[in-house]
């Protein structure tokens, strides 16, 4: 056997060598009192880089690690996601522009519709909402909204509309973030700023169609698309829906009664989850979200 | 939760955080990371945990070391700003410098020297170093030995130069 290399001594030293290896360096090491030095000072060297790793640990006394299932997630994901919410507001903006003005060259009797959408859905009084064929029902594939949520509910459904479309793109892309603003439309629908799993890529945003004030956000979680169902609290119980039962207030999520959807209240929200995870799975992800 | 986990999360936390500790060198930072990974963990429930939460720690300070570069927030700074506004205790002023001296040490060594020489120090094996960094197992030990006999080095010039430096 030829002289033994640093790398070999180190394996050596770290009790990583296969014993076959062990047997053939201690039986060079027995007759080659050059590599028994170099042996020895790798194993100084060894410790001299262990104790300067030691004095790279936190200063302060150490703090014990928090029982695990009080963990969460340090920063909300809206704040995490600003840049890219903000990149992806300018697409989906560029996107639903073009969506919109398509739709105006195929229905020339739109012409008269507001160009400026932010103000349409601020102003836009519910008569006009209803009679205006600005919205082109034949792409879409919700119903109109019920008139009594007005101008409002003309937005959201939009937004929907553009993300569908925008949808094969955005899963060839698998890497990139995808993800939709909070919109003020959610804002307004909910009366604060929906909630998402921390840490997880917001797929899209939208309002459900069939549930007057409440959003849907779904969120990409390990491959698999769950969604949480956001409304607000006071909305649940002018509902009159059956699943506001089984609810514990204090952060812990719990079995709603209905639709079998767990369901949580986060700040002002009653929010829901839903998705091809096991129920334990959907209850810690319910947990970590945060007002 | 898996009983594993649990477990993972009793052995593991503290090399952790230490691992975290040396890329964002802010003990509240890594702490917060090493929750959130164990958080992650949670949810993901993989079969290698510990494995998988370093490798997920190492993307996490990653994704922090590159946010911090962006908002232009250098922990030089923030190092130097904490030891002239805390007074201290000449012990703790020594642990400082000694803890300032081998994290640049440390910077000093290349990535992948660095990597592979914080995953062994966290405990991790030859075999999960090499499934983590995308290194031959055989090639373990040719880089520690490389790391340890740089970041001596680089320790010790540091402070030749501070003696120098201080005349």
């Amino acid at each position: 056997m030829s002289h033994v290399d640093d790398g070999t001594l180190h394996a050596y030293l770290d009790g990583e060598l296969a014993p076959v290896e062990i047997e053939q360096l201690e039986s060079h090491l027995a007759g080659c009192s050059g590599c028994r030095a170099r042996l020895d000072e790798e194993r100084a060297l060894i410790e001299r880089a262990a104790r300067l790793l030691g004095v790279a640990v936190p200063p302060g006394p150490d703090h014990a690690a928090p029982p695990l299932h009080q963990l969460r997630p340090p920063r909300p994901v809206w704040r995490r996601l600003r840049v890219p919410l903000a990149w992806a507001a300018t697409v989906v903006l560029a996107l639903g522009l073009g969506w919109y003005g398509g739709s105006l060259r195929m229905a020339p009797s739109t012409a008269e519709a507001p160009t400026t959408p932010a103000l349409d859905a601020a102003r836009a009084p519910v008569a006009q909402a209803e009679t205006r064929p600005a919205t082109p029902a034949a792409g879409r594939r919700v119903p109109p909204p019920p008139a009594a949520i007005g101008a409002l509910a003309d937005r959201p459904a939009r937004v929907e509309s553009d993300e569908r479309q925008a949808a094969p793109s955005a899963s060839v892309a698998s890497n990139a973030i995808v993800a939709t603003p909070a919109p003020a439309f959610a804002r307004d629908l909910l009366g604060v700023a929906p909630v998402a799993i921390p840490g997880y890529v917001v797929r899209s945003l939208r309002r459900n169609p069939s549930v007057a004030r409440e959003v849907i956000v779904e969120q990409e979680i390990a491959g698999v698309v769950v969604s949480l169902f956001e409304r607000p609290i006071d909305e649940g119980a002018q509902a009159g829906r059956q699943d506001d039962q089984g609810l514990v207030v204090d952060g812990r999520a719990a079995k709603a009664t209905a639709n079998e959807r767990l369901a949580r209240l986060v700040g002002g929200l009653r929010v829901e989850i839903s998705g091809p995870l096991p129920m334990d799975s959907l209850s810690k992800l319910l947990e970590l979200i945060r007002p | 939760m898996p009983e594993d986990l649990a477990e993972v999360y009793k052995s593991t936390y503290a090399a952790l955080v230490r691992f975290l500790y040396r890329k964002v060198w802010d003990a509240e930072r890594a702490a917060d990371l090493a929750q959130e990974a164990f958080a992650r963990a949670l949810v993901h429930r993989p079969d290698n945990a510990r494995g998988w939460l370093f490798v997920v720690a190492a993307n996490m300070a990653r994704d922090e070391a590159r946010r911090q570069a962006r908002e232009r927030r250098h922990l030089t700074l923030l190092t130097q700003e904490s030891e002239t506004a805390v007074p201290a205790p000449d012990e703790a002023i020594h642990a400082e410098q000694d803890r300032v001296r081998v994290r640049q040490a440390l910077e000093d060594l290349t990535p992948r020297d660095r990597e592979v020489l914080l995953l062994w120090d966290a405990g991790q094996s030859y075999d999960e170093i090499a499934t983590q960094t995308g290194l031959a197992r055989g090639a373990i030990g040719t880089t520690l030995s490389r790391a340890r006999r740089r970041l001596v080095e680089a320790y010790e010039k540091g402070n030749e130069a501070e003696h120098v430096a201080r005349g």
